[in-house]
């Protein structure tokens, strides 16, 4: 008679019942190594994403210590730079940007909507692409030692008349490259103001 | 009476039952070394992209100590030779042979005192779809 409880009694083809428990044992096994190698390959891949985009924004400093110190000369010659652009990479909202005081953390501030530089690496000025954000402060400090040498009033041997101030920049780059990566760089800069003013106009090149 | 019963239950399996249990376990298994192998082929190409980005960390790290003038663009083809391998502006292959490192620079770009070097390393055994490629800016000594 066919009872229910029968068929478990049966204990006819158990080998195909271990053979696929074995296998799904190496299923597991397989798919854990699958997993391991995605993570890999994402932690490699995000490792040169974030190292192109630092040295991006790494890079970017230099770029802007250059633009700053032109546009320093710029602005004691000429009132800063002439045009908004130089070549069709570079933008600038703010053409006399080496005078810029506002932001007090660049680092937490620099953004696409408060950037006073712009630079494209490729040609098209299009945000959406990888690109770098400058932004800056500038102050006038007391030269080291200027400040002693006035008030001692040149008695001493060895002191000079040669003081004066310095401008200190201080320079944010930031970098949004590949898949939204996103680096900052802040550097710190100075530069005497003898040196800027006695720049002449001709010495302003942009 | 023990015994009996014991003998009784000991029977084997089929032909059938174990040829079908082979056969099953046989494309299980080799589906899941193919999977295997995947997965160390990927592996490979995660260490190949760790080891090509480190070399061009490296090589960034010494063209930012290197002198200005010391970077020159030897075959002058400026911004629109940046991309290209092949003909590059230094060439360099790695201790192992397993790499290429190829850099190239622009001279006043993006601006006039400026320089833009690219770095591009090459996976020499292909196993990289693409060329890991690293860009700095140098400027001028004011």
């Amino acid at each position: 008679m066919f009872s229910p409880a029968l068929p478990l009694k049966n204990k006819d083809g158990y080998v195909l019942v271990v053979a696929i428990m074995m296998l799904l044992v190496l299923t597991l096994i397989g798919i854990l190594a699958t997993k391991s190698t995605v993570t890999e390959l994402q932690v490699s891949a995000n490792d040169k994403v974030q190292k192109q985009t630092f040295y991006h924004a790494d890079g970017g400093t230099e770029l802007a210590q250059h633009l700053m110190f032109h546009n320093a000369i710029c602005q004691t010659t000429s009132g800063g730079f002439s045009a908004n652009n130089i070549g069709t990479n570079i933008f600038f909202a703010d053409t006399s940007f080496s005078n810029n005081k506002e932001a007090n953390d660049l680092f937490d501030t620099i953004e696409d909507a408060t950037r006073i530089v712009a630079f494209y690496p490729g040609n098209a000025q299009d945000d959406s692409l990888p690109h770098t954000n400058f932004l800056n402060t500038s102050q006038v400090v007391n030269n080291p030692g200027s400040g002693l040498s006035m008030v001692s009033g040149y008695d001493q041997p060895g002191t000079s008349s040669v003081g004066g101030t310095s401008k200190a920049f201080s320079i944010a780059s930031q970098h949004i490259g590949l898949v939204n990566s996103e680096s900052v760089v802040e550097v710190r800069w100075k530069v005497g103001n003898s040196v800027l003013s006695s720049a002449s106009k001709f010495d302003c090149e942009y | 009476m023990m015994q009996l019963q014991l003998t009784a239950n000991e029977r084997g399996f089929t032909l059938i039952e174990v040829l079908i249990a082979m056969v099953i376990l046989t494309i299980g298994i080799f589906s899941l070394f193919s999977m295997q192998t995947t997965s160390t082929i990927s592996n490979i190409k995660a260490s190949n992209i760790t080891t090509a980005s480190n070399w061009a960390m490296d090589t960034v790290e010494q063209i930012i100590a290197m002198d200005y003038n010391d970077l020159e663009d030897t075959n002058d083809n400026g911004f629109a030779g940046l991309d290209d391998i092949a003909l590059p502006d230094d060439q360099t292959s790695s201790d192992d042979n397993l790499y290429t490192l190829y850099l190239n620079v622009a001279e006043d770009y993006p601006i006039e005192g400026c320089k833009t070097l690219r770095i591009h390393i090459q996976d020499d055994r292909q196993q990289l779809k693409n060329v890991i490629t690293y860009e700095y800016i140098k400027e001028k000594a004011i």
